[in-house]
């Protein structure tokens, strides 16, 4: 014992906060001599996959201290928080075994145990010393704020939202939104037709009846085939996953993705909003939480979040919005420094 | 409290090669050690053994000293017992000697034998019996010899005679 604290003072200590969308991953480094941060190094790296140029990056900083922490925030899509440690009384009993959760002073959370086994296994070559829920950045973040009356608190990342409710200290609602993949009303794709589809967990039928989808709209084409021989010379459905350059058809779809994308650009903010307005829905409707009128919701915004947003807040559900700049990886950093190693 | 999801990886201060290094050194010194103490330890053993046979030499010399005077001991007794014996069996020769020199008609009652005097009590016939046949010897033997007689009741005469050597007869 004492000589492991002979070494942690001997030697430097490297924390490296990793923090990952689809799109990008931000890695920070702090390096601290005793409790003092020495030095502080961010990159951000395209992609979310385990680049060369990441692992040697972080290797650099890896070989000056036996003494590296790795910190991960996770980015399951199936996690989440619940305002007990009895997690199974919100939980269905299917699910219980699926999660690995963590139970704090009055709340849990929870994440995928697979997505959570994938994401060490995925690091393996780095190896993963913590792995961070987003609601412990909020509550860590908002440590001030949380003592207060029921207030909502938002943490926006690129492609998520973590959305928490806390009370006197205490978590009340919690909810993990994957903002990229969600649907506006209106909005109608294969995915979603599917998702509408009413899938029993226990019985894993189908509903038919239960598809709401546009016949007229969207199964017209259905009407050719009748004769079945002309599926023979439906080419397109044969290759349609692959894009051919050169091809004027091809290019002119492209162009229509990223429009679509461009548009979506402007969806985000409402998609955000729309996010925060279900969670609020959910928080005041069902039975399972107790629920408190919400006057004001603390934004911490990870990324650029535009105006609007607080705009359609403010207007559409009359709350008193503040926001507050995060850098997240140093939250990360944050929670791994007191973290017992 | 824990905020995280998995532990920490132990971290490794030193490296696998250094690691075994460290554990020839290790073990190199912990031997040298070993030895230290053993040969310490053999190095008491020998010393207590040595002051133990020391103990038990001067025991032994002390016993054998006690033994010695013993056997002096022994040996003057037996010296002592020898000189008893000659000395008994010259006594037991005198007083055969004494005895045959006794005539018949002579009885003796008493005989007191010492170191350098004969006292006989005893009745003879007759002062002549007694002068001719037993006082002759007598005065042949020892330097002074003087019997007196008195009238016994059966008309025997009683004697008490006293025989006794001089010193120097007696340092021959």
């Amino acid at each position: 014992m004492i000589l492991s604290k002979i070494m942690h003072g001997l030697y430097l200590k490297i924390y490296i906060s990793i923090v990952a969308s689809s799109t990008k991953t931000h890695v920070s480094i702090h390096t601290l001599k005793g409790n003092k941060i020495k030095d502080t190094r961010v990159k951000v790296f395209e992609g979310e996959e385990l680049s060369q140029n990441m692992l040697s990056f972080i290797h650099s900083f890896r070989s000056e201290s036996p003494f590296s922490y790795i910190s991960f925030l996770d980015y399951s899509l199936h996690q989440g928080a619940v305002p007990t440690c009895k997690v199974e009384e919100f939980l269905k009993s299917s699910h219980k075994d699926i999660y690995t959760t963590l139970c704090y002073d009055s709340w849990s959370s929870y994440t995928s145990k697979i997505d959570l086994s994938m994401l060490e296994k995925k690091y393996s070559s780095l190896g993963l010393d913590f792995v961070f829920s987003p609601f412990c950045i909020i509550e860590n973040f908002f440590k001030d704020k949380i003592e207060m009356q029921a207030t909502l608190y938002v943490l926006i990342q690129d492609e998520s939202m973590s959305i928490a409710v806390f009370e006197d200290s205490k978590l009340k609602y919690a909810e993990f939104a994957d903002v990229k993949n969600e649907k506006l009303e209106g909005e109608l794709t294969l995915g979603d037709a599917k998702a509408e589809l009413n899938f029993d967990d226990d019985q894993m039928s189908i509903n038919l009846e239960d598809v709401d989808v546009d016949v007229d709209d969207g199964f017209n084409d259905l009407d050719d085939l009748t004769n079945i021989q002309d599926l023979d010379s439906m080419e397109e459905f044969e290759d349609f996953t692959e894009i051919k350059v050169g091809d004027k058809e091809t290019k002119q779809d492209l162009m229509s993705a990223k429009d679509e994308e461009h548009s979506s650009g402007f969806n985000e903010e409402y998609k955000r909003f729309n996010a925060i307005k279900n969670a609020l829905k959910t928080y005041y409707t069902d039975e399972k939480y107790e629920n408190n009128f919400i006057e004001s919701v603390y934004i911490a915004a990870a990324c650029d979040v535009e105006n609007s947003l607080k705009n359609y807040l403010e207007e559409e559900l009359f709350l008193k919005v503040y926001v507050r700049q995060v850098d997240i990886s140093t939250e990360v950093f944050d929670l791994a420094k007191r973290e017992k190693i | 409290m824990t905020r995280s999801y998995i532990n920490p990886r132990s971290k490794q201060v030193i490296s696998d090669e250094m690691q075994l290094v460290l554990l020839f050194f290790t073990i190199s010194i912990a031997m040298l050690f070993l030895t230290y103490g053993f040969l310490k330890l053999k190095i008491y053993t020998f010393e207590e053994s040595v002051v133990r046979i020391e103990t038990k030499k001067v025991e032994l010399k002390n016993s054998t000293l006690k033994m010695q005077h013993q056997i002096q001991i022994i040996e003057q007794e037996s010296d002592r017992a020898e000189k008893v014996v000659t000395e008994n069996s010259v006594l037991k020769e005198s007083v055969k000697n004494l005895f045959d020199l006794v005539p018949d008609r002579i009885t003796l009652s008493e005989v007191e034998l010492n170191k350098n005097s004969l006292v006989m009590k005893g009745t003879t016939p007759s002062k002549e019996v007694y002068e001719f046949l037993l006082q002759a010897p007598l005065r042949s033997i020892f330097n002074n010899t003087y019997t007196s007689f008195y009238q016994a009741q059966n008309g025997w005469l009683s004697f008490v005679s006293t025989n006794t050597l001089d010193d120097e007869e007696l340092l021959k």
